[in-house]
């Protein structure tokens, strides 16, 4: 490598860990939270690495285990209560037996933590809801949308960016403003609409409109497909083929980044999608991850540490489906478009 | 001839033509005639005829909630430089790729929840890493959420934080750009920056175009976050009422499902307009390869 | 052959895809021949929910006509309010926030209970006053309580020791409680708050507690600038002053994450004194066993001794729909929750004051444990009558919106109490003449129930017997309110997600 080139991958080396470190800091800290005991969970300073304050038994209850600083030296201390003066505390020997009964400022105080990971936090988030049920429902949904997702925006968006015919770019800004209506104002008529075909408490609503395309993603492929040459098209129809099969031999395969982009969107997004299961589905049997997630953190008792357990759960599929699926949208750096 | 083009085309696009037909097109029609009802849900509309609308004009809140909206704005021209740097970034030859990448990509997924709460608790005020991070670089704390100064930019702040997301759309943009197109400026004598300036940006400029306008559309429509983040709702001194919260707040809270419906399609005509004028301008700057 | 191959993974996946599609799932106990089966719509979830499940199939077992099905909607009353506008509600549900109530009874969406309660329910005076006024509109009642809720003062004993006050003396009157709270305020030397004195409750439970009014019924008119309620905005306003300015008090208070949490204030020694619930005690065992801490009544103002005793109350609110298809059975439900075993059997494991008097003294909740001495104190509070709640009006969501709205402005100081108060009344009297002057119409839906009986005008003048609740206007909270605002946003993620798609926002 040369010396200027050596810079360029040593910078972008730096830079890389540095973001990294920022973009990964919410999802380290869920994850350590999935695994930390439910006091530990919101402390100043934040703590990164899961831990537990250890404990003392004495006068028959269980204290928090301190050290303080008591004449040059350094005891273990059991925290006792509160008082106008400071923090009424035992001070304890190395065979952790209680000595004496001290009065120390809070400040001089510092918890004896240990390194402790609590497994038990998963199978209690899993088991709080009827996991296997939930998870069944979300690939019945997801897998059908994403298919139903890429065929009917890929045929729209081939028709928007690779024929030309009067009036099309008209309707391209029509479908557009499809987008621009908030939801929430087509919430109640879409419902009333739903119920009249007879489809609100099955899993039709969320999975037929997705045959039929969206705005969102028909946009966003015919972006991609007009980066490709006319040529491309231009050749093959002169050699007679028609334009399904310029769609299916051509674009593509050429497009395979563009596409999986949008499986890939379209599934995160119907597999964390906890709005739609709510509004149509009303048997529990038939309720989805997303909204068993929710269900989770609508206690009262906000079980912070099985929350992000449970998310952590729901979210790992995607990871995973993220980390492996990369080889297949993002090619090599060699291979870009074609050649000449 | 014409005519056998125009048929080809509406014959692809069919799919979205019939899907509209039965599921889009009731919805919307049913919400422009409800903004022009008193409609309180659980009883029948009533049509009132453009009352709502000029009930619109005199709410300060309706006007206090666009201010708050148009603020947003800022967020977009950053969004989008930042997206493209960090997606070049990643389009580089370095080891441990598919790790990074999957590092960068991870805000985009961890569920809008969990994302709420470790903000709230990044922004808070007392314990928080944004006020810890400020006093260590010996700035003074802020209030953030709490402030009505500040509680606009510490959202966006937030959204940043999620440019994943449009991340790899940028790089499936940034891996079509053709090779020799690259080689062609390098051997041209080219630098780096320029090759950037005159072959990536321009190259990936139809996905530029698409994430501005779709950014721009969310943006209209923010909602979730400050629904989720801010108590009382419309955070201090109305500072985040934004105006697809306030929209919710009428249409579920208030009972005032026409009214809602108004203000919706006042966004409708407003997001229309933006984009036309977004479209208009791009002309100028998008480049499409097959030259149309 | 190679195509054959190619194809197999594809077949396979398909298979399997519809395997599992096609798979019978159950959850939940399948209803018993011959029984009617009655859906119930709850907001509840996670342990409530399991715990209002037994409560279900308590009923059950007690009787063999009808079986209940309990359905959770996740806290969202949307899921609600789309199903009786669709005209498929379930036939009895559980409003999560009791804001809703008179918007469903005045636009006739639930029916009235009075003829019910007459015929065959306990004689009002058996109920807590609050209990069923919380659901009353326009003289009639349209909705009901399982349990309620009440509120007092909680201090924390360890605190008070440590500033030196005597931790067995908590404030009487507000003016105590006020010079209390100050000495107890502890600032660091940047100024920002380390301990509050007395953690700020929302305004309607002060008014309450001053004596305010929210609304007159007769003369429909929204009473928010009530000059008892400008004293008490004006109070709350001095004391957030006080103890450190609108600005840092927000700051601490959002300080603590999670309410239900071990890092509550109250729990780290941060917070000296509180008003909260009948839930607070199992918190504090669940939480933080190891404070000490006392409850007692809410003070009230030395110059109005006659309210002392005031407590708030709120509670959860079934309703039946116009369009339920076995009222009377759901009704049944009601009636049983509404007897002594089946009300202790749900306020042991939901924590809520039960609603007949004959029960809130009952040795099983009350006696024993530090809990329940504690949950003891708050229900003889709840039976005072001096009790009061917020009433049933069709615009409560925006009436408590604008007064939250009030509390910002008048804590920092951009209008006077007075100003604030008379803003929030002119607004919501004026969504109020809105609303009432369209009156419900007798739609499809009203003839298909004159089953028990025709529903009432809003503008009938409806009479009422000596027993009725008072009606200066009491206050309604759907269950536990703080709690209830942190739920509510959760419940509301991934709305956007749909329209919004990741497009990097």
């Amino acid at each position: 490598m040369t010396g200027a080139r050596r810079i360029t991958v040593g910078i972008t080396y730096i830079a890389l860990c540095l973001l990294s470190v920022l973009f990964a800091a919410p999802f380290v800290w869920m994850i350590a939270t999935s695994l930390k005991v439910d006091r530990a969970v919101f402390t100043y300073p934040p703590e990164w690495i899961p831990r537990k304050p250890v404990q003392v038994s004495y006068a028959g209850k269980m204290r928090d285990l301190y050290t303080a600083r008591l004449n040059g030296r350094t005891v273990k201390v059991a925290w006792l209560h509160e008082t106008p003066e400071g923090v009424r505390a035992a001070v304890l020997d190395p065979e952790m037996r209680a000595r004496k009964e001290i009065v120390v400022p809070s400040q001089s105080l510092r918890q004896e933590k240990r390194f402790f990971l609590r497994w038990g936090n998963y199978p209690r988030a899993i088991k709080s809801f009827p996991f296997l049920v939930y998870l069944r429902n979300s690939l019945i949904i997801c897998i059908p949308v994403v298919l139903g997702t890429l065929i009917s925006c890929t045929l729209a968006a081939y028709g928007f960016a690779r024929l030309t015919w009067p009036g099309r770019d008209a309707l391209f800004i029509f479908v557009l403003s499809t987008l621009m209506i908030p939801y929430i104002v087509t919430l109640l008529p879409m419902f009333l609409m739903f119920r009249a075909f007879g489809w609100i408490g099955t899993f039709l609503p969320l999975i037929a409109p997705a045959f039929f395309g969206n705005a969102f993603d028909i946009f966003l492929l015919r972006q991609f497909f007009r980066t490709l040459p006319a040529e491309l098209s231009d050749a093959a129809r002169i050699d007679g083929c028609n334009e399904l099969s310029i769609l299916w031999r051509i674009i593509v395969p050429l497009s395979r980044p563009a596409l999986a982009t949008v499986a890939l969107m379209t599934f995160i997004w119907a597999w964390l999608d906890f709005m739609g299961p709510l509004v149509y589905l009303n048997d529990e049997s038939m309720y989805t991850l997303a909204l068993g997630l929710s269900a989770f953190l609508g206690r009262h008792a906000a079980d912070w540490s099985g929350l992000m357990a449970a998310a952590a759960v729901v979210v790992m599929p995607i990871i995973i489906l993220f980390f492996f699926a990369q080889r297949t949208f993002i090619k090599g750096i060699a291979l870009t478009g074609m050649k000449g | 001839m014409k005519s056998r083009r125009l048929i080809t085309g509406l014959l692809f696009v069919s799919p979205w033509i019939v899907g509209f037909l039965i599921f889009t097109f009731y919805p919307i029609a049913a919400s422009f005639y409800y903004s022009l009802c008193d409609y309180r849900v659980l009883s029948p509309p009533r049509f009132v005829g453009l009352a709502n609308y000029s009930m619109l004009a005199r709410d300060q809140y309706f006007w206090r909630s666009l201010l708050n909206t148009a603020f947003m704005f800022i967020e977009l021209p950053i969004a989008v430089a930042l997206g493209i740097g960090v997606a070049m970034l990643l389009n580089q030859a370095v080891k441990g790729l598919p790790f990074f990448r999957t590092v960068f990509y991870l805000p985009a997924i961890v569920p809008t929840v969990a994302v709420s709460m470790l903000w709230l608790w990044i922004f808070n005020p007392d314990l928080g890493l944004a006020n810890a991070g400020l006093e260590r670089l010996g700035l003074p704390r802020l209030g953030w959420l709490v402030d009505p100064t500040t509680s606009k930019p510490a959202f966006i702040l937030m959204d940043l934080w999620g440019v994943g997301g449009g991340m790899i759309i940028y790089l499936a943009a940034l891996q079509g750009v053709p090779q020799h197109l690259h080689e062609a400026a390098a051997l041209d004598g080219a630098g780096p920056l320029q090759r950037v300036r005159h072959v990536t940006l321009p190259a990936i400029s139809p996905v530029i175009f698409f994430m501005v306008v779709t950014g721009m559309i969310g943006l209209f429509q923010y909602f979730t976050q400050a629904w989720i983040m801010t108590n009382p709702r419309g955070g201090p001194e109305h500072s985040t009422l934004f105006y697809a919260l306030y929209l919710f707040q009428n249409a579920f809270e208030y009972f005032k499902m026409g009214y809602a419906c108004a203000m919706g399609w006042i966004l409708f005509v407003l997001s229309l307009i933006a984009t036309v004028l977004v479209f208009r301008t791009s002309a100028r700057w998008v480049y499409y390869e097959e030259g149309r | 052959m190679q195509r054959f191959v190619g194809i197999l993974p594809i077949m396979l996946g398909i298979a399997a895809f519809v395997a599992m599609a096609a798979w019978p799932v159950q959850l939940g106990p399948s209803p018993p021949p011959g029984r009617v089966v009655v859906r119930v719509w709850s907001g509840w979830t996670g342990h409530e929910k399991e715990a209002f499940e037994k409560a279900v199939a308590a009923f059950n077992r007690s009787q063999n006509r009808i079986f209940l099905v309990n359905t959770s909607t996740e806290e969202d009353d949307t899921k609600i309010f789309r199903a009786i506008t669709a005209g498929t509600p379930p036939d009895l549900f559980q409003v999560w926030s009791g804001e809703y109530v008179g918007a469903l009874a005045a636009n006739n969406a639930v029916m009235p209970f009075d003829p019910l309660l007459a015929r065959d329910g306990p004689p009002r005076k058996e109920f807590i006053q609050g209990s069923l006024g919380l659901g009353e509109y326009e003289g009639r009642h349209y909705s009901m309580p399982y349990l309620i809720d009440a509120y007092a003062l909680y201090w924390n004993k360890d605190v008070f020791r440590a500033a030196g006050f005597d931790p067995e003396k908590p404030p009487r009157t507000l003016e105590e409680l006020q010079r209390m709270a100050l000495r107890l305020v502890k600032k660091r030397p940047d100024g920002t708050l380390e301990r509050i004195g007395f953690e700020m409750p929302s305004l309607e439970i002060l008014i309450v507690l001053f004596g305010g009014k929210f609304y007159d019924p007769v003369a429909h008119r929204i009473l928010a600038d009530d000059p008892r309620n400008v004293e008490a905005l004006r109070w709350l306003a001095r004391m957030i002053d006080a103890q450190g300015g609108a600005v840092r008090v927000d700051s601490f208070t959002a300080g603590f994450g999670e309410y239900a949490s071990p890092n509550h204030q109250f729990f780290v020694g941060k917070a000296a004194m509180m008003l909260s619930g009948q839930w607070w005690p199992s918190y504090v065992e669940k939480f933080a066993p190891h404070i000490d801490y006392g409850v007692c009544p809410l003070p009230y103002p030395s110059e109005h001794p006659e309210l002392e005793g005031t407590t708030y109350i709120g509670g959860n609110f079934f309703c039946i729909p116009k369009e339920s298809r076995h009222p009377k059975e759901a009704w049944q439900f009601l009636r049983w929750t509404q007897t002594p075993r089946a009300q202790e059997l749900f306020s042991s494991v939901m924590h809520g004051v039960p609603n007949m008097l004959a029960v809130l003294g009952s040795p099983r909740l009350t006696t024993g444990s530090r809990h329940n001495r504690a949950f003891g104190v708050v229900c003889r509070i709840a039976a005072n009558p001096n009790a009061r709640w917020f009433p049933a009006t069709p615009v409560n969501n925006l009436y408590i919106s604008e007064l939250n709205t009030a509390v910002q402005l008048a804590a920092r100081n951009k209008k006077t109490p007075e100003q604030a108060l008379h803003d929030v009344r002119v607004r919501v009297q004026q969504e109020l003449d809105r609303v009432l002057m369209v009156a419900p119409r007798q739609s499809a839906h009203a003839s298909r129930f004159s089953r028990l009986e025709q529903p009432a005008r809003p503008h009938d003048r409806v009479t009422l017997s000596a027993s009725e609740g008072s009606h200066d206007g009491g206050i309604l909270r759907g269950v536990h309110p703080e709690p209830k605002r942190e739920i509510l946003r959760f419940a509301q993620n991934d709305r956007g997600r749909r329209a919004q798609k990741d497009i990097g926002e």
